[in-house]
Parts: C-alpha cells; sequence; structure tokens
C-alpha cells in the first residue's frame, strides 16, 4: 500500500500503548489492529483528528506517501 | 373522557411496544431452509447412488445379452394421427380434439449400449451437478445464520447456482432431445407418431429466465459485499 501507517512509532513516542490508545480515543482494538497493520481502506476525519488529539501530533506523523 | 380516537392510539401504542419488544427475526426460518436443503442433499446422494447401482443393471447386459429389460423410462414425443372425439359441453355435440406434442416416457427390453450409457452419463450428470447446487445452498444459508452473509464468496456462490442451474438444463434438454430423436427412429405403434422435438419442451424459459435473474442477484451482491468491505475497512 502507497499509505504508511507510522502509528506505531507514534506510540513509542509518546509511551502509550494500543490498548490506552484505543480507550481515549473510543476506537475498538480490532480496529486500530486493522489500521496499525495498514489494512484498512478509509480513516474518518474524525477519527484522525482524535487520534492526533490524544498523540498531540499532526496528520503527517501517523500517514506517510510512499510511491511504490 | 374515552371515544373511539383515544382507544384506537391506545391499541397503536400497545402493538408498538409488542413490536420493540419481539423483533421478528428470520433465524427459525434460516433453521428450517438449511434442514430442508440439507435432507434434499442427503437424498440427492442416495438417489445418485441409485441410479448408479440401476445404470450398472441396465449395463450389465453388455455380460449378459440374455437379460431382464432395461429398469429406465426413456423419454419420447408423440403426436395422435386421429382426431379423438368427445361430448362435453352443455350445449351438447361432439368436440374434436387431437394430442399434438405430448411427452411420456416407454420402457425398452433392448436398446443399444452407447444408448443407454448415453443416458446413463445425463442422468449422473445432472444428478451430481444437483448435488453441487444444493451443496452451495447449504453454505450460503450456513453463513446467513452466521449472520456474515455479505460476503464476495456467496456472491460467486449465486454465480455458480446460476451456471449450475442453466448446465442442469442444457443437460437434460439436450439428452432428452437425442433420446427421444433416437427413438422416434426405432420405435413404432399404430395411430401414434413419434417425433424428435416438442416445441413445448423446448420453448421453456422459466428456468433460464431465472437463472440469468439470478446472475443479476449476485453481481449486485458481489457489489454490496465490497461496499461492507470496505465500510469495514473503515475507521
Amino acid at each position: 500500500m502507497s499509505i504508511i501507517i507510522n502509528l506505531d512509532v507514534m506510540l513509542a513516542k509518546r509511551k502509550m500503548s494500543l490498548t490506552e490508545l484505543s480507550e481515549k480515543v473510543g476506537i475498538t482494538m480490532s480496529n486500530l489492529s486493522i489500521l496499525k497493520k495498514g489494512k484498512a481502506k478509509a480513516i474518518r476525519f474524525t477519527t484522525l483528528e482524535m487520534i492526533c488529539e490524544v498523540l498531540d501530533c499532526q496528520p503527517a506523523d501517523i500517514l506517510e506517501y510512499k510511491r511504490d | 373522557m374515552i371515544n373511539n380516537k383515544n382507544i384506537l392510539n391506545y391499541d397503536k401504542i400497545q402493538n408498538n411496544d409488542m413490536n420493540a419488544r419481539q423483533p421478528i427475526t428470520g433465524k427459525g426460518l434460516i433453521k428450517f431452509l438449511i434442514f430442508v436443503f440439507s435432507a434434499f442433499y442427503y437424498i440427492l446422494w442416495f438417489c445418485l447412488v441409485l441410479v448408479v447401482v440401476i445404470e450398472f443393471i441396465s449395463l450389465r447386459k453388455i455380460f449378459d445379452p440374455s437379460g431382464f429389460p432395461i429398469p429406465i423410462d426413456f423419454t419420447v414425443f408423440f403426436s395422435l394421427n386421429e382426431e379423438l372425439g368427445v361430448a362435453n359441453w352443455d350445449v351438447g355435440g361432439n368436440t374434436n380434439f387431437s394430442i399434438n406434442y405430448a411427452m411420456g416416457s416407454v420402457k425398452l427390453s433392448y436398446a443399444p449400449n452407447g444408448f443407454i450409457a448415453l443416458f446413463c452419463f445425463m442422468a449422473l450428470s445432472i444428478f451430481i451437478l444437483s448435488i453441487f447446487l444444493t451443496r452451495l445452498m447449504i453454505k450460503i444459508l450456513k453463513t446467513v445464520k452466521d449472520k456474515s452473509f455479505l460476503l464476495i464468496e456467496n456472491a460467486l456462490r449465486l454465480r455458480w447456482i446460476a451456471l449450475l442451474g442453466i448446465a442442469i438444463l442444457i443437460v437434460e434438454k439436450t439428452f432428452s432431445f437425442v433420446i427421444a430423436n433416437y427413438l422416434s427412429t426405432h420405435i413404432e405403434y399404430s395411430g401414434v407418431k413419434f417425433t424428435g422435438i416438442n416445441p413445448y419442451f423446448i420453448l421453456n424459459f422459466d428456468t433460464v429466465l431465472n437463472s440469468l435473474f439470478l446472475l443479476v442477484i449476485a453481481e449486485v451482491f458481489r457489489i454490496g459485499a465490497k461496499l461492507k468491505e470496505e465500510q469495514d475497512l473503515t475507521i
């Protein structure tokens, strides 16, 4: 996939676990796992906003485009 | 103050409450359908075994030419040469009628080996295709029971069911036509004209139309499954 999800990098920087993030953002673990593994087809702006708010980062810190 | 309008509204509220407490589910229907199709599946297997045994007995005459009559009914199309008459109207008088393009079956005491083998191949093909079709239906119903039916696999199964339905129809019509055509030149009976073709038998489009409709449904289902997959993978 061309869009790389760097969620685990941000989680490591903020010293937060996936479980903690899912509780704070209000998304299920399975959905976050899908996002982390790069299998998600789309992400809602509201979800991205909540993740950025919890991790105190920019969308570009989580989403990266890499040409195939 | 009690009036009819109040009573009607009260009944409506009560019914709405009842509906809220007892949602309509299809669980019972799905279980019933799974049971019916499973029973039909095992009946088809039993009939397949029976057909194999009968065909073995019929083909046995290859080894024993003086054997007994072939226990198979062969399709024939026939018309009666003469016009018949019967009095059946209230106003009186006879009505003449004729029997044209009727379909029946005959039992033979002898038939060439190739002919019997062809019939056996047709019967086996139809049973095997029907078994596959029933198996696919059961798989679809099981996914419905598990509430995960909007899958690409189910769309493919529906497509296969439609194609198998068309295949069964083609096999049945082709072989019936071939057998009736062969028999029309080899059997005779006074006053009966055996024909190789029956327009009412061939112009039977409902199965084809149903199968084509099912192909359309399968494609719609596939698109729906794709949309659901996208929706499920949207965070």
